[in-house]
């Protein structure tokens, strides 16, 4: 955040004094559906996976979030609205859990809060319109490439089933036409 | 045709709902919003060229449509929505979409310089900025997640809780386009859904 906008010390200190380090084992649910999401994360180590709940039954995983990324169930959080989505670690995760109130003393008590708030959510709508033209797209490949533009080192991260989630496919159908690129590139 | 006096005191309205102004405010909002009357039919933004700014609609409706040989809508946007390329407009590259009139509008384009006035002109200008990034943030998944679900009738349902009168604004060819089916089945679906 310090790289983003100017602040004091004393106002560090009391924005951190409202914030918590979270640690979350993998497969725990942050953020569950039909709540209200009221807190903000910010992720240090692990994996974050957002998950769009098609109906009772099923969900999609339509996002995810890599270290040092703010996440949250964004249209819940921004709107005061019931949520649709279900946040849950993907691997052992540590967050920093920021509550809406300390979101809200940053913008009403700190000169720049409101620019950190403007970088967070231009951001974030980079973010989200790549997922939207991700999902447009026809052709695995491109869905891929395109992935990669957005999270360049997401193979460091997440296995291939996560990815295969994330474009949509079935993992064996993903493993094959990525082995067929893979290997088309090595020639 | 729509007096000029009411449609900057639409632009004045969506302002105060979220920003206090003082007189003095008012008054340069007033001088440094242009509004723009566009008939239906035009497209303001051609995909592949420079974005000049957003669009924010006081009066009509607009489509965004995707660079494809059909212009398949993406988005309707109406009375009080801004509708623009907005990942091209941050990152300074020209528009992947295009954006067309449906029905006679009037517009005030927020450009760079625009937003950049408000955000250093108005005591809570940077809060303004910031409160509509994050209704466009919340618009954007919203309707992405619309996208999602693969049910077209239940798409249909959110438009029209988005623009209720839709369906006497634009045609059922344009809204079936929209729902990414073909109007006679998107006539079929209509009428089972009746019974």
């Amino acid at each position: 955040m310090s790289s983003q906008i100017n602040w004091s010390e004393p106002q560090q200190h009391e924005f951190i004094l409202q914030c918590s380090v979270k640690e979350f084992c993998k497969e725990k649910k942050i953020i569950k559906r039909i709540s209200i999401a009221n807190k903000l994360y910010f992720v240090n180590s692990g994996v974050l996976g957002i998950y769009f709940n098609l109906n009772e039954i099923e969900r999609k995983l339509w996002n995810i979030a890599l270290p040092y990324t703010f996440t949250t169930a964004w249209p819940s959080f921004l709107m005061n609205l019931p949520n649709k989505l279900e946040i849950i670690a993907l691997k052992d995760t540590v967050c920093v859990e920021i509550p809406i109130t300390a979101l809200q003393w940053l913008y009403e008590n700190v000169a720049e809060g409101d620019k950190f708030g403007t970088l967070l959510y231009q951001n974030q709508i980079i973010i989200a319109d790549s997922r939207f033209l991700i999902q447009k797209e026809t052709s695995l490949q491109k869905k891929y490439e395109n992935l990669l533009k957005i999270y360049p080192n997401i193979n460091k991260h997440v296995n291939k089933k996560v990815i295969s989630n994330l474009l949509d496919v079935s993992q064996e159908h993903f493993t094959r036409e990525y082995k067929k690129w893979y290997h088309s590139s090595k020639k | 045709m729509i007096k000029k006096q009411v449609l900057v005191e639409q632009i004045l309205k969506l302002m105060t709902d979220k920003i206090n102004l003082s007189e003095q405010e008012f008054g340069m909002v007033q001088k440094n919003f242009e509004i723009m009357k566009v008939s239906k039919k035009t497209i303001i933004l051609h995909p592949d060229t420079p974005i000049e700014g957003l669009y924010l609609i006081l009066d009509g409706l607009l489509r965004f449509f995707a660079n494809n040989e059909k212009k398949t809508t993406i988005r309707f946007k109406s009375n009080g929505e801004i509708v623009g390329d907005l990942v091209g407009f941050l990152k300074s590259k020209p528009s992947e979409f295009g954006i067309e009139t449906v029905e006679n509008s009037y517009i005030v384009l927020l450009s760079f310089e625009k937003i950049n006035w408000i955000e250093n002109n108005l005591k809570e200008g940077k809060k303004l900025i910031r409160i509509f990034y994050e209704i466009t943030l919340s618009t954007i998944l919203t309707q992405d997640f619309d996208l999602i679900n693969s049910d077209p009738l239940k798409r249909f349902d959110e438009l029209k809780d988005r623009i209720p009168d839709i369906e006497q604004r634009v045609s059922q060819k344009m809204i079936a386009t929209y729902l990414n089916i073909t109007p006679a089945y998107f006539s079929l679906l209509k009428s089972k859904a009746i019974k």
